[in-house]
C-alpha cells in the first residue's frame, strides 16, 4: 500500500511527468526528460554523454545510465554515435545486493539485459578475438 | 600470459589490435575494453606480484574510463584485500558514481567499521545510489528522493 501525500510523494519518492526529449530520441531506449545529463570529452577525442535517471520498479530503486559516444574527430565521415546501456538495481547494506545489467543486442533484431559478469566475459571474449558469435553481438554496440 | 604485457596494455603503454573487429564495437572503446580484459586477466593470476597490484591502483585512480577505475577496485579487492581498503576509500572520492557506489559497497565487505566512517562523508552524496547506501549504513531513514515511481 502506498503513502501518497498531497505534495504528490508516494513513499517518499516524488512523482514527476515523464517527457519526450527530442536530443535523445534515437536512443535504444527511453529517456526520461527528467534525467541528468553529463557531458565529458574523453582524451582520444570522443564525446561521452551521460543520462542518468531513477525509478521506484516493485519497491526497489532501478538507476538507468545511457551513454552516448560520438565520433571522434578523426573518424570517417558518417561514422555514427553510438549508445550503451546500463541498468543498476540497487543494494542495501542489510539485505538485497547491488544488480547490474547490461543492455545489449543478442539478434539482428532483439535486444534484451543481461548481467555485467556476462557483459564483462563477451567483451573480454571480443577483445582476445576468442568471443562466440553469440558474445559478438552482445559487445555490439547500438 | 605475458603479465608485462598486459600491464602494458592497462597502463596505456601498449594497445591491443583487433584483426575482426567487423564494426562491432567502434575503434576508439577499443582501448578501453581491451584495459576491461587486463583487469579480468590480471585478478585471475595464482599469485599476483606487487607489480600487478601497482598497476590496478594506479588505474584505479587515473585511467579516465570509469568504468576501467571500478572494475581496478574490484580487482584489488579479490587479490589484496588489505591495499584493496585504501585503494577503495579513495574510490569513495571519485568523480564517477558508479565508482564511489562499488566503493562504498566492497568497503562495507570488507571493513564495516571503516566503511561506515566513510559513510558519514557520503551520506549528501549527490548520487542517490550512493546515498542511500551511507545512509542506511549509518542507521539513518533516505532523505527525500528524486525516484519516479512506475508503480501503480
Amino acid at each position: 500500500m502506498h503513502n501518497q501525500t498531497s505534495d504528490g510523494k508516494k513513499n517518499g519518492v516524488i512523482e514527476k511527468p515523464i517527457e519526450f526529449t527530442k536530443e535523445t530520441e534515437n536512443a535504444p531506449i527511453f529517456i526520461p526528460a527528467y534525467a541528468t545529463r553529463q557531458e565529458q570529452i574523453k582524451s582520444s577525442g570522443y564525446r561521452q554523454i551521460k543520462y542518468k535517471w531513477t525509478v521506484l520498479i516493485k519497491g526497489r530503486k532501478h538507476t538507468f545510465e545511457a551513454r552516448l559516444h560520438t565520433a571522434t574527430p578523426y573518424a570517417p565521415v558518417g561514422t555514427p554515435s553510438n549508445w550503451r546501456i546500463t541498468q543498476f538495481v540497487h543494494g542495501t547494506p542489510t539485505g538485497d545486493k547491488k544488480r547490474k545489467y547490461e543492455f545489449v543486442k543478442v539478434d539482428v533484431q532483439a535486444n534484451m539485459w543481461i548481467s555485467a559478469k556476462e557483459w564483462h566475459e563477451a567483451a573480454k571474449a571480443f577483445v582476445q578475438q576468442t568471443a562466440t558469435e553469440a558474445q559478438s553481438f552482445e559487445t555490439r554496440t547500438f | 600470459m605475458d603479465v608485462d604485457r598486459e600491464i602494458d596494455y592497462l597502463i596505456g603503454y601498449q594497445y591491443r589490435s583487433i584483426s575482426q573487429n567487423e564494426q562491432v564495437i567502434p575503434e576508439y572503446l577499443i582501448p578501453c575494453y581491451s584495459r576491461l580484459a587486463t583487469i579480468a586477466n590480471l585478478v585471475a593470476l595464482e599469485k599476483p606480484t606487487t607489480k600487478v597490484i601497482a598497476a590496478l591502483l594506479r588505474v584505479a585512480v587515473l585511467d579516465e574510463e570509469e568504468d576501467v577505475r571500478r572494475e581496478a577496485l574490484l580487482g584489488l579487492v579479490k587479490i589484496n584485500s588489505d591495499i584493496a581498503k585504501t585503494a577503495l576509500v579513495a574510490g569513495t572520492y571519485d568523480t564517477d558514481y558508479q565508482v564511489r557506489s562499488a566503493a562504498i559497497e566492497e568497503l562495507h565487505r570488507i571493513d564495516q567499521n571503516l566503511a561506515i566512517d566513510t559513510a558519514k562523508r557520503l551520506k549528501n552524496d549527490e548520487d542517490e545510489m550512493v546515498r542511500d547506501y551511507a545512509l542506511e549504513l549509518l542507521g539513518l531513514p533516505y532523505t527525500a528522493m528524486n525516484s519516479i515511481s512506475l508503480e501503480k
